[in-house]
């Protein structure tokens, strides 16, 4: 019942700034100066004119006199200013507000900006997350960011574990020792498990996650499986524990999750970055409109 | 009613066990969560400046870096938060009690956007906290905007519980490697008084109430289990439970041995409450529920994140209100045994779990090194990083622990349903807790498999009744093994100092009872830390087991036993924060503006970070 209604607010409002756009480039750019701090770094400065021209959107569109978080700011600064916050409201608001506006108020209350600023990129990019997404294009999206989707590696894999709290000082010799036993093959794969001290987190037959290891007992050792051939002694590795020979029996390397197990995580994502793109885009569309000129000046907010 | 049942036949989403490639039901694997997470979508963190949505939270969890509170006038975060290591699960719990407000207060197309209260929501957050909040303590009644009965914020609610389900399945990782779990939750809020009765509500799966049950609907506890009933267990596929929070700031109110209209209890009211209710949250950002270290003075670990006050109101009101017995787990479980011989059902059969309660939507900020304060009742930092970044005397919180066969919603659910569960401080301590009328003295030398496979297969786990004595006699004999966490790069590792099996009873006056037994490690190890450079010293353990059998059994008393594992000593965060900012107690003119309290001789310096077990019972003839 709701959404109807936004779904009508949104793609009114994107009509009202694409038609505003338009109209724009018809006519001539208006001119802007963004007055800044000459500490900004390159991004903050980008983020500052960006602001800057949402804040003239906003006020192109009435919202300096409509919105009633901006007007109320407004209205409150003139008392305030006035030295009247206590006295009984007998006064005009509509009058009190144009005054505010006279004074040039709402372009420079940090609280009205922010509000224009919000409230602007919430109705540029709102109606994208309305848009149906099919398969083919989350599929599209997880193959181009595999590095947000992989699964983890998973091992199935024998610990061979030497405790540096049971061997203390001796553990060096005992891991050298270990090694020369395994590498020449003197002791079966089923005599080498028994003679691993006991930890009490074990693998068990299951396949683990790299990150679970590394969680567990430590990055080096599960950076150790991860490299490991399969079917053989490796290591020795350390942990935070001791030393760890591993015997993997069983490596999947990572993958990418199928669209069936991962759609919700996939839509998400993927609204999330078309919400990004399209402000974005609908800003570069908007800045065509303005002549920005950047002022550096000390002591600016 | 019911969101997501399928048309025709089962729904898909509805689980099975077996689908993780870590399945492992024989001896089941330990998963790290939070299961106390406030995010925008509660009225006292959006006020107080959290601006990470549910979404974003699970984001957090899975160990993404986020911005935090407070931002600039462009919007852009002045701090930056990242676990050190990701968690397995998370279960968010936004306040219930405003989500059609918020929601009404954020959107321009909601007809309660431009009233006052909204505007007051927008404009002075700060009035508009104290104001909102306030309603939890002086009576349960839905803010004026939302109408009689709520009615006028539904839409509103369900609207932001959508986004909180959504974000829940977006998270929830459906693929064989199970990589992260998400449960649908939210916080009942019920506070009367400023005494704190909240509880925790978490569905089992994607099958929830079109709109949670929240205290404006229901004002007492009984009254969110009968509408839980009737919105989600009566309904297909539905199923919840609900977890208890600081009963340390409840006044007595939470273990208070009446009904909440006054009546006495009866079987009826002890088997719902046991049914709905089987794990409580020992340990959170407000403090230890464990026991009151004012009645326990012959256990001095009682002395750790105890808050001295017993009231929500306590970090306002100048710490008014002292604690008294029934505001810790403790008793109430030697009560619960007591209560349990007359009414056929244990109304406080509770195991244990801690969350963080964090209000900046950081699930499993734990860390003392990098805690920046978790909102709610403690500081908030919507304008300002004040000094010390949280009243001094609260704390990063804990973690949930979970003895699951794999990473799902369905095992992990179940676990806590069965109470196979523990709390931990903030570290990742691996522990397991076996009971039993014999296990071999020789567990110990066993690989981890090898000891839960002999611990299941005489015995029960955390969480669990011992099963009937054996006709020869004996005594309850336990298998307990702890693993001190590993560290990583933010919180380096802490060895364990010493296990302790807590034993609690009742004697013939139905008083509680506690006896501590030191079974393995070394309470006198020397082990400390130096205050200026938190740097530790002494030895400690990697590990410790035993198998321990009670030296003082009487087959004729119900009892409980539980384990705390207990770290070796380490620097408190506000340690660090006032150390870091060149405070000295002991020269004035060191503590500058800001670091006031660094200086209150009430708050450690020092702590034992720690895991609790949950209990295992001991009930004649079960």
């Amino acid at each position: 019942m709701r959404s109807p209604l936004l779904h009508f607010f949104v793609l009114g409002m994107c009509a009202l700034l694409a038609e505003k756009a338009v109209s724009r480039a018809l006519t001539p750019r208006t001119a802007l100066t963004v007055v800044v701090p000459s500490s900004l770094t390159e991004e903050e400065l980008e983020i500052r004119v960006d602001a800057a021209i949402l804040v003239e959107e906003a006020i192109a569109l009435g919202w300096h006199r409509t919105d009633p978080v901006i007007r109320g700011r407004l209205i409150e600064n003139l008392r305030f200013a006035r030295g009247q916050l206590a006295a009984p409201r007998a006064e005009n608001e509509l009058a009190m507000l144009e005054e505010a506006l006279r004074l040039d108020m709402h372009r420079t209350d940090l609280i009205v900006r922010r509000r224009m600023v919000m409230r602007a990129e919430r109705m540029l990019a709102a109606d994208v997350r309305q848009a149906p997404v099919d398969d083919a294009t989350l599929l599209a999206f997880r193959d181009a960011h595999p590095e947000r989707f992989r699964t983890p590696p998973r091992i199935r894999y024998s610990d061979l574990f030497l405790s540096r709290q049971r061997r203390g000082e001796a553990l060096d010799a005992d891991v050298a020792t270990m090694q020369r036993q395994l590498t020449a093959g003197d002791i079966t794969h089923t005599e080498a498990v028994q003679l691993s001290d006991p930890l009490l987190y074990t693998p068990g037959n299951r396949l683990v996650s790299a990150d679970e290891v590394a969680g567990r007992l430590g990055g080096a050792l599960a950076q150790g499986l991860i490299d490991a051939p399969v079917e053989t002694w490796a290591g020795p590795f350390r942990s935070s524990f001791g030393v760890h020979f591993v015997w993997v029996h069983e490596r999947r390397e990572a993958n990418l999750p199928s669209l069936d197990a991962a759609r919700a995580r996939l839509l998400g994502a993927y609204r999330d970055a078309r919400q990004t793109e399209a402000l974005r885009a609908r800003l570069n569309d908007l800045r065509r409109g303005y002549d920005v000129r950047v002022e550096v000046r000390e002591g600016a907010p | 009613m019911v969101h997501g049942c399928g048309g025709d036949g089962r729904d898909s989403r509805l689980e099975e066990l077996g689908r993780c490639t870590d399945f492992n039901p024989a001896t089941r694997n330990a998963y790290f969560g939070d299961t106390h997470v406030h995010t925008a979508a509660s009225l006292d963190a959006n006020l107080q400046g959290t601006r990470l949505r549910p979404a974003d939270a699970y984001r957090f969890a899975r160990g993404e870096a986020l911005g935090i509170q407070p931002y600039d006038e462009d919007g852009t975060a002045l701090r930056t938060l990242r676990l050190g290591r990701p968690l397995d699960f998370v279960a968010l719990s936004d306040h219930a009690e405003f989500l059609g407000t918020i929601y009404a207060c954020e959107n321009e197309s909601d007809p309660g956007y431009d009233s006052e209260t909204c505007q007051q929501f927008r404009a002075d957050p700060n009035t508009a906290f104290f104001v909102l909040n306030f309603r939890l303590g002086l009576g349960a009644d839905y803010p004026f905007i939302c109408g009689m009965n709520g009615v006028d914020c539904l839409e509103g609610a369900a609207a932001l519980w959508g986004e909180i389900q959504e974000a829940a399945e977006a998270a929830y990782d459906r693929s064989d490697a199970c990589s992260f779990t998400s449960f649908v939750g939210y916080e009942w809020s019920g506070s009367p008084g400023t005494f704190n009765l909240h509880r925790n509500v978490i569905f089992r799966n994607h099958v929830v109430p079109r709109v949670p049950v929240s205290y404006f609907d229901e004002e007492t506890p009984e009254g969110l289990w009968a509408g839980l009933r009737r919105s989600c267990l009566d309904q297909e596929g539905c199923d919840v439970l609900t977890i208890p929070h600081n009963s340390n700031l409840s006044n007595g109110l939470m273990f208070q041995e009446v009904r909440s209209d006054g009546s006495p209890f009866d079987e009826a009211y002890a088997r719902e409450r046991e049914a709905m209710e089987p794990l409580a949250e020992i340990f959170q950002h407000k403090g230890s529920s464990e026991c009151d270290r004012s009645m326990n003075s012959g256990d001095e670990l009682c002395d750790f994140e105890f808050l001295p006050y017993n009231n929500l109101a306590g970090p306002v009101l100048d710490g008014q209100g002292r604690s008294q017995p029934n505001d810790f787990l403790r008793h109430a479980l030697a009560r619960g045994l007591h209560l349990q011989e007359s009414l056929n059902a244990n109304p406080y059969h509770y195991g244990f779990i801690g969350s963080t309660d964090t209000h900046l939507a950081t699930p499993g900020a734990t860390s003392e090194t990098n805690f920046p304060g978790h909102g709610g009742a403690g500081t908030a930092a919507r304008d300002l990083i004040a000094a010390v970044p949280d009243v001094i005397e609260f704390n990063g919180g804990g973690l949930a622990v979970l003895w699951a066969e794999e990473n799902s919603r369905e095992s992990l659910f179940l676990a806590m349903r069965r109470r196979e569960a523990y709390a931990t401080s903030g570290p990742r301590i691996l522990l397991r807790f076996f009971g039993g009328w014999q296990y071999p003295t020789t567990l110990c030398e066993s690989s981890g498999e090898t000891f839960a496979t002999a611990g299941y297969a005489n015995g029960v786990p955390m969480g669990g009744t011992l099963g009937a004595r054996p006709s020869a006699g004996g005594a309850p004999t336990f298998a307990v093994s702890a693993l001190r966490d590993a560290g990583d790069a933010q919180d380096p590792a802490t060895p364990l100092q010493r296990l302790q099996i807590i034993k609690g009873f009742t004697n013939d006056l139905g008083e509680p009872q506690t006896v501590i037994y030191e079974v393995a490690g070394n309470p006198d190890n020397g082990a400390s830390v130096d205050l200026a450079t938190c740097t530790l010293s002494g030895t400690g353990f990697d590990s410790l087991c035993t198998v321990w059998t009670d030296p003082d059994f009487d087959p004729s008393v119900p009892a409980y036993y539980y384990v705390r594992a207990v770290e070796n000593p380490s620097c408190r965060w506000s340690t660090r924060v006032c150390t870091d900012a060149g405070v000295d107690c002991s020269v004035p003119a060191t503590i500058t503006e800001g670091y006031e309290t660094c200086c209150r001789d009430t708050i450690s310096r020092v702590i034992q970070e720690r895991a609790w077990s949950s209990p295992i019972w001991y009930v004649p003839g079960s």
